[in-house]
């Protein structure tokens, strides 16, 4: 209990030395340790093959990567187990060069599982769901956040309220996934693919990327009524509005040529820049 | 002086958690701006600054080798722009963008280093010469030392002259500035949309 503590906590640390050749093999490395040195205390050359086996490529989603450490810890307990057989055997028995076979096909399948559900999950569903989560609080206490011209001062206590909020939505569930991620791989086994196919991820996923969008019709209403409320209409408010629209026509398209918004915003600001100058 | 450094030190540790320290989102843009804003005394003006920061940044996704600009710098160093220069917002928010798309480039070399030094790395790790722990350390704190001193330069170099600049401006050009400052969001809001639309299949 205590090792799977430490290797929980050391997963935070997974990518602290994120590097392009091998990815996140020290930190896989670094969190598997204290695993690696129990099952190997009394057989030193074993630890030793286990770290070489320990330092190959490994990637993955950094906050369902406990199901790979964990799926991985359970591996290295068979090969522990295994004797070292070295003339052919006849056993049915699977030899220690079978299990570090195995352990391999382990590390690459979870990983590789691992990432591309994390990476839909957090990364492109719950975080920019606890974005939203934060607009609503903030449209919710009527803080004129979308405003450039913003009034200093206001809703200052519900404004904090929505970023702690924000980050809760999201670390509830990264911690609580990691935590499961390591109790379900260490006692799974290849039939539940090491806990990972428990849960029904791609619903999960579906849910909250059908609530983020339902949300995000909200906000930007919401963010329209309170931005232009106050404001008489006049030719300046129009001009405004259509060349706002404008762009975010544009920004959509850019979107499907897969050119990100920042760009979009430099060279909006060149543009307008070159513009003005000109007039 | 002093509030330099700590504003740096802070921000610098932030910034630690966008890819090597946990992953908390502490280092997302909406928290750091927020943090720097009550730190200098303006908390909305800081969330703002680091909303807006991260409705741009919405469709920079970290995986695997992408490095994309930082927004915990772009946000951090666009409300101390704010704070040290007194330059407008819409202005403090470009130069966070641009010295987030530098730190960029810098934190590429930062990770070319690592390549450097992984082979033998892992030859003195499987010897037991190193530990995983002494090299992730020593990597953290070249990471921390870089992200600092970026931070400190570009405050004392590029910030008083940025402001300069802001200053003589002409009229025209701050209105350009304000402008793009108040159709970022909007844009940012559109790709907030997309980025739920995917709609993966279900079982």
């Amino acid at each position: 209990m205590k090792i799977l503590l430490s290797v929980f906590l050391r997963s935070y640390l997974l990518q602290g030395f994120w590097n392009y050749a091998q990815m996140q093999n020290i930190g896989a490395l670094f969190a598997l340790t204290p695993a690696l040195k129990y099952i190997y205390k009394k057989d030193a050359e074993g630890l030793r093959h286990a770290v070489a086996r320990n330092v190959e490529a490994f990637n993955t989603n950094p906050v369902l990567s406990t199901y790979s450490l964990g799926a991985l810890i359970g591996q290295e307990r068979k090969i522990s187990a295994t004797p070292i057989v070295s003339a052919p055997s006849l056993s049915a028995a699977p030899s220690r060069q079978d299990e570090e076979r195995e352990y391999r096909i382990i590390r690459a399948g979870t990983a590789n599982t691992a990432a591309s559900l994390g990476d839909r999950l957090f990364w492109a569903t719950l975080k920019p769901l606890s974005l939203v989560l934060c607009l609503t609080i903030l449209f919710g206490a009527q803080v004129q956040i979308l405003h450039e011209d913003m009034p200093s001062g206001g809703a200052v206590f519900e404004a904090a309220l929505a970023v702690i909020a924000s980050l809760l939505l999201y670390n509830v569930p990264a911690t609580a996934a990691r935590i499961k991620g390591l109790a379900d791989s260490f006692r799974g086994t290849e039939d539940d693919f090491y806990g990972l196919i428990k849960i029904n991820w791609n619903k999960i996923i579906y849910f909250l990327k059908t609530l983020g969008q339902v949300f995000t019709v909200f906000v930007i209403f919401c963010g329209l009524y309170l931005r232009f409320s106050g404001e008489s209409v006049n030719v300046d408010l129009a001009a405004r509005f259509a060349l706002c629209a404008a762009f975010v026509v544009l920004s959509v398209f850019m979107k499907k040529l897969n050119i990100p918004n920042m760009f979009l915003y430099l060279g909006a600001t060149a543009f307008f820049t070159a513009a003005s100058l000109l007039a | 002086m002093t509030e330099l450094l700590l504003f740096g030190a802070l921000l610098a540790l932030l910034e630690m958690d966008t890819t090597y320290i946990g992953q908390f989102l502490f280092s997302r843009p909406l928290v750091v701006g927020g943090v720097f804003g009550f730190l200098t005394g303006d908390f909305l003006l800081g969330l703002q600054l680091g909303l807006f920061t991260e409705l741009l940044y919405l469709d920079f996704i970290p995986i695997g080798g992408v490095v994309p600009p930082s927004g915990a710098i772009s946000a951090g160093m666009g409300v101390l722009s704010v704070y040290f220069f007194a330059v407008p917002v819409y202005f403090a928010f470009f130069v966070g963008i641009v010295f987030g798309v530098v730190f960029s480039f810098i934190e590429r070399h930062i990770r070319r280093w690592r390549v450097a030094v992984l082979q033998s790395a892992e030859k003195e790790i499987i010897d037991g010469r190193l530990s995983a722990a002494q090299i992730i350390v020593k990597s953290l704190i070249l990471q921390y030392l870089s992200v600092f001193a970026f931070v400190l330069v570009m405050l004392t170099a590029a910030g008083p002259l940025l402001a300069f600049i802001s200053l003589g401006l002409p009229e025209k050009v701050h209105i350009a500035f304000k402008f793009s400052y108040f159709i970022a969001p909007w844009m940012g809001l559109a790709a907030l949309f997309i980025s739920f639309s995917t709609k993966p299949k279900t079982d």
